[in-house]
């Protein structure tokens, strides 16, 4: 398909020779690419870089760069040559759309390569994870993670054995046209750590405690090699340790963009089995001080909530609770794990026994409120 | 009364003599182009003639191009000290012409230099630039280019592309009366830049014999250089960024003397256009098209290459409480109060070296604040900024915390 577009630019550039300016005296269309380069990245179109090789006569040669229905930023051309050819001027003639004029000095008759590189517009991409999680033979569990990545094109040509680089690695021969999605797998990691933990925490899951699976990009989890890049992962549960059973279907989140040595945190869902109950037991405003007209300018108040946690899960587990009083506050009660992790936050680690019920409060007093 | 003419100059200056006495025909050359900017540049050519003794007119007949006639100046070059320009005319019906009344002591042949306004002239600077990360270098090239959407084309023009800052007055003639249509020039052509400005200029010589065709955009290269050595800086603030780490490069503009490659070249670098990207692990990442400004000679060029993806920062706010209320004495409304704020951020290098890492922190609300306690050293930058510099082993967590007292809040 390369070949019927390279066709119709050389058609296109010849034609367009004979309405030169009457000082071109010679020009050669550049039509032959060797080799694509596509680097995708998150915040910019792709970056092509393509070389097109080019015989040059000694002395001064006259190249037209041209292109007719690819999707070119065309204020981001570059253009370079290799061995001592030298790039001597890069003309611009406005009233012919989509083309630019070179002058190359050569010393001897050469081939040689001109690269070009440039933003090309119409190139989407997304990563895909799925992730299979599974108990290790050491009881803990272990995830299964696979990426994948699409391509789609809408650039205006077709894509022929070009070299993908992304933020997250790189892959050759790839090939997708027109208006077509394509779809690689990229790499297969099994057996990579894997965290988990519930959390209680009402801005982030509602009223129900939410499962956060963690795992840490590096060489000990067998990744380690490139960033992941944000993306869809969808998780399966394999729990049962028994192969053939089918994974089960548990949720999917978004995967945030993770560098190596980052952990890696999602949440494929909510848990059932573990319940949380909370109550507020009081909140009320105490130490109050009043204006000249008696109005309420500066006060505090104390909260007071009662929590009741159930662990139906069937085996022993924890459960990270966390509270958002808001800045300024103090925390009234000493509980076993109750920490204040931030200005604004607390969180309390609860250990739960197989079928444990625990109920506690907790209570905080926020000062100097107006 | 004989009148000659004669086509005068390739910018489309006729020339013409109403005088007492015949002249001989004139010619022009020598046409230089001085860029200012999109809206104006200063034409120059060179008028050879036959000067008659006495008082004598010359007609100068603007016939293509976009002439900006009330900003012509007429400079004899040969014979200044007996040759006087003793004033110009310009008449209704004559739009495109202007008469300049000469007074010679003696019949003699003269050049005189005509200066004035063109529009439609354009200079454009535009940087490739290229970071290896591998290597530490930088390459960069300087491009100008020189629109021409005159109208006309050229075959043999010398261009010289200046820049900086030109001071130029509209016309005055409204101030004493005259209507619109008699007082008011060509729309939009503003007035000749004050010379005393031009000697401030950075002036750039783009070519001699250069052929500027209508409707065409030309690149000159006018700088290359390659494997300039870069200082990488790593910056942190928290509202920029995305609360990510930042890399910047820093390169000088220094002569390289000796053979080996120190700096950019020493010569100032023009406001423009640049195109940056970064090579790095086997391909080349674009990563931005942005305005840069000026850079002296000496001075240092700094370019942003993005965030880096090997050193991140978790910012938290860990204690916060309001202390010394005070309250007005009348109406006992809070009027102020203090603020003791603690904050921690977690450092994480996961590259393979050591990285030193600047910490810019904002200190909101109040200007009145101190730094109570600190695990690294702050600065006070200025009057909300404090920074902290700190180096980060390779492959370790580092935690910054510091403590500030805050007074005088203002409620509201």
């Amino acid at each position: 398909m390369i070949h019927a577009l390279l066709i119709a630019l050389a058609a296109t550039t010849l034609g367009q020779v004979a309405s030169s300016p009457s000082s071109f005296i010679e020009v050669t269309p550049i039509t032959a690419t060797s080799s694509l380069e596509l680097r995708l990245t998150s915040d910019q179109a792709a970056f092509a870089t393509e070389a097109r090789k080019i015989k040059l006569k000694a002395g001064k040669n006259r190249l037209r760069y041209d292109w007719t229905r690819e999707r070119i930023d065309e204020g981001t051309l570059r253009f370079s040559i290799d061995g001592d050819a030298k790039l001597v001027t890069r003309e611009k003639v406005k009233r012919i759309g989509n083309a630019i004029y070179l002058d190359v000095e050569s010393p001897t008759d050469r081939e040689a390569t001109l690269t070009a590189r440039y933003l090309l517009l119409g190139i989407g991409w997304r990563v895909d994870y799925v992730g299979e999680v599974s108990r290790g033979a050491d009881g803990g569990e272990r995830l299964s993670l696979e990426q994948s990545i699409e391509i789609s094109n809408g650039c205006g040509r077709d894509l022929e054995h070009a070299r993908i680089a992304f933020d997250g690695g790189r892959f050759e021969d790839f090939s997708v046209a027109e208006n077509e999605k394509r779809q690689r797998e990229t790499w297969s990691v099994a057996g990579i750590p894997l965290t988990r933990s519930y959390v209680f925490d009402l801005n982030r899951f509602g009223g129900v405690p939410g499962i956060e699976l963690e795992f840490k990009n590096d060489s000990g989890s067998g990744l380690g090699k490139e960033m992941l890049p944000g993306g869809k992962v969808r998780i399966l549960d394999r729990r049962s340790g028994n192969p053939q059973d089918p994974p089960v279907w548990v949720g999917e989140d978004v995967l945030p963009a993770t560098a190596i040595g980052e952990l890696a945190k999602f949440s494929p869902g909510s848990a059932r089995d573990v319940t949380v109950e909370r109550g507020v037991l009081f909140q009320g405003n105490e130490n109050e001080r009043r204006d000249r007209w008696s109005k309420v300018v500066v006060f505090d108040q104390r909260t007071k909530l009662h929590y009741k946690v159930r662990n139906g899960s069937g085996a022993a587990t924890k459960l990270k609770l966390v509270e958002y009083p808001g800045a300024p506050f103090e925390s009234s009660v000493a509980l076993d794990g109750l920490a204040k992790t931030r200005s604004d936050r607390l969180e309390r680690e609860i250990s739960l026994d197989k079928d444990a019920v625990v109920e506690f409060d907790i209570e905080w007093l926020r000062r100097n409120l107006f | 009364m004989k009148r000659l003419s004669a086509m005068a100059s390739v910018l489309a200056v006729t020339v013409a003599f109403c005088a007492q006495q015949p002249s001989a025909s004139a010619q022009a050359s020598d046409l230089r182009f001085s860029i200012f900017r999109p809206d104006l540049t200063i034409a120059s050519e060179i008028v050879k003639c036959d000067v008659p003794a006495g008082r004598s007119s010359l007609r100068l007949d603007f016939l293509r191009g976009n002439a900006d006639l009330a900003s012509l100046q007429v400079f004899a070059l040969d014979h200044a000290d007996s040759i006087s320009i003793v004033g110009q005319t310009k008449r209704n019906e004559l739009p495109n012409a202007v008469f300049l009344e000469l007074d010679a002591k003696a019949a003699q042949s003269e050049r005189f230099e005509l200066r004035y306004a063109v529009r439609g002239f354009q200079t454009v600077v535009v940087y490739e630039a290229t970071f290896d990360a591998s290597t530490k270098q930088l390459d960069l090239s300087q491009d100008l280019e020189v629109h021409n959407d005159s109208g006309e084309s050229f075959r043999s023009v010398a261009v010289d592309a200046l820049f900086g800052e030109v001071k130029t007055v509209p016309s005055t003639v409204m101030q004493y009366g005259r209507t619109a249509e008699q007082g008011q020039g060509p729309a939009g052509l503003p007035a000749e830049p004050l010379l005393k400005d031009v000697a401030e200029h950075v002036v750039v010589h783009v070519g001699d014999r250069l052929e500027l065709t209508d409707g065409v955009a030309d690149r000159h290269r006018v700088l290359d250089v390659k494997g300039v050595p870069v200082a990488i800086e790593y910056r942190y603030r928290a509202d920029q960024n995305g609360g990510r780490v930042s890399r910047v490069i820093k390169a000088k503009n220094v002569g390289n003397d000796g053979g080996s490659i120190q700096g950019l070249g020493g010569q100032s670098l023009l406001p423009g256009v640049l195109l940056f990207s970064e090579r790095g692990n086997g391909s080349e990442r674009f990563v931005t098209a942005t305005l840069i400004g000026a850079t002296a000679p000496g001075a240092e060029l700094e370019l942003g290459l993005g965030s880096a993806d090997d050193l991140f920062v978790e910012r938290e706010q860990t204690e916060y409480q309001r202390v010394d209320l005070t309250f007005g004495e009348y109406n006992r409304a809070l009027v102020s109060y203090g603020e003791e704020e603690a904050y921690r951020l977690k450092l994480r290098n996961h590259s393979a070296e050591t990285r030193s890492l600047t910490i810019h922190e904002v200190v909101g609300g109040t200007e009145t604040f101190e730094v109570v306690e600190s695990s690294v050293p702050a600065t006070r930058r200025d009057r909300q900024l404090l920074e902290f510099k700190i180096d980060l082993p390779a492959g370790q967590e580092t935690i910054l915390t510091y403590r500030l007292k805050k007074s005088n809040v203002r409620v509201g």
